[in-house]
């Protein structure tokens, strides 16, 4: 239902939507709402802020500016997603890589060494406990094997 | 007859043009400027507000309000849009803010509807009714419903406001307004039913 219409259609409630449409309800004292609404206004003192008014000459600089620091936002996105991938993809060709080379025990042993934090003045030091290890197990053992002997024996 | 037609023509456009330049001077802080648009907005501003809150001096408080606020508001105003829809938007809102805080009294009697039925259906087209006839009548159809379907009917069907300003205005989407404005219709019909169906008994 359309109430601009002003048609009179059978439908009661089109009838009186069209008649409460067209009957607006009248201000009869004219004066008061205008008066009260200066009063207000001259009694706050309240001129309207123009801060956030743009003169229309310098809204196209405003346009340039806002257009301007966009470009500049996304550009910098690209950059930081391409520089991000290349990333990427050198540690993934220098993991390839690696893994195709053929370690030597030694190697591996001194890349441990230097993955650790050992500095090489450390080294005869830690090579001595290393030593002292093994040997005290050899020992373990060899006891081990001794006793063992004997209860086999009769 | 062109004659009159072109200088018809020409003095809306001059009224058009002299609003304009109102609206620009009010929007730069000028009071006297401002209170002619009070003074040209005031009756349309009324009318919205009326058909919201059906009371007058409520009307008159919120139409007070929403001027203020624009007053204060001025630097918001797009100006690509038409000031119009801005001012009522502001109006609407404010009177549905109104229209919260209100009790009303349930004073309309069944008896005064029925004679303002009978008025419409039986006089011609351009009957006229007063500011409390036209209160009761909205309040009796708008009465029982659900506060979004009251909104939606009085903007919809009684301002003549179309989908995109009562969205704006309630801030609801287009299926919600045609639900709302649909079940609110359907329970003002069969009001309306009961009490034509009671008239026909009488008879």
């Amino acid at each position: 239902m359309n109430p601009d219409s002003g048609k009179q259609s059978g439908d009661p409630l089109d009838r009186l939507c069209n008649a409460l449409h067209r009957n607006e309800p009248r201000l009869h004292d004219r004066d008061v709402i205008p008066r009260k609404v200066m009063e207000t206004i001259g009694n706050k003192k309240q001129a309207p802020s123009r801060s956030a008014y743009i003169p229309i000459v310098r809204r196209p600089v405003l346009i340039f500016a806002q257009r301007l620091l966009t470009a500049a936002s996304v550009s910098l996105l690209i950059l930081f997603g391409v520089e991000q991938y290349m990333v990427v993809k050198k540690v993934n060709t220098l993991e390839e890589r690696m893994a195709s080379v053929h370690v030597e025990p030694a190697t591996n042993v001194a890349a441990r060494f230097v993955r650790s934090g050992f500095t090489f003045t450390s080294l005869p030091e830690r090579f001595l406990v290393r030593k002292n290890l093994i040997a005290f197990q050899r020992n373990d053992i060899r006891s081990h094997l001794e006793s063992t002997i004997k209860h086999v024996q009769p | 007859m062109l004659f009159l037609s072109v200088l018809h023509i020409e003095t809306a456009t001059t009224m058009q043009q002299n609003l304009q330049e109102t609206i620009t001077r009010s929007l730069e802080g000028n009071q006297e400027a401002f209170r002619s648009l009070v003074d040209h907005y005031q009756q349309p501003a009324f009318t919205l507000a009326f058909r919201i809150l059906c009371d007058e001096e409520e009307a008159k408080d919120a139409v007070q309000e929403g001027f203020i606020k624009v007053w204060s508001h001025l630097n918001r105003y797009d100006k690509t849009q038409p000031f119009s829809s801005w001012l009522f938007r502001i109006i609407a809102n404010c009177s549905i803010d109104r229209v919260r805080k209100i009790r009303r009294r349930n004073e309309i009697t069944l008896e005064q509807i029925e004679i303002t039925l009978e008025r419409i259906r039986t006089e011609d087209p351009g009957t006229t009714l007063d500011n409390q006839e036209i209160a009761r009548l909205i309040r009796f159809l708008a009465s029982g419903l659900p506060e979004k379907q009251q909104l939606v009917f009085i903007l919809r069907d009684i301002q003549g406001m179309d989908s995109a300003e009562v969205k704006e205005v309630l801030g609801i989407p287009d299926t919600l307004i045609k639900s709302n404005l649909y079940h609110a219709r359907k329970s003002i019909r069969e009001k309306l039913e009961k009490i034509y169906s009671m008239e026909r008994r009488q008879l």
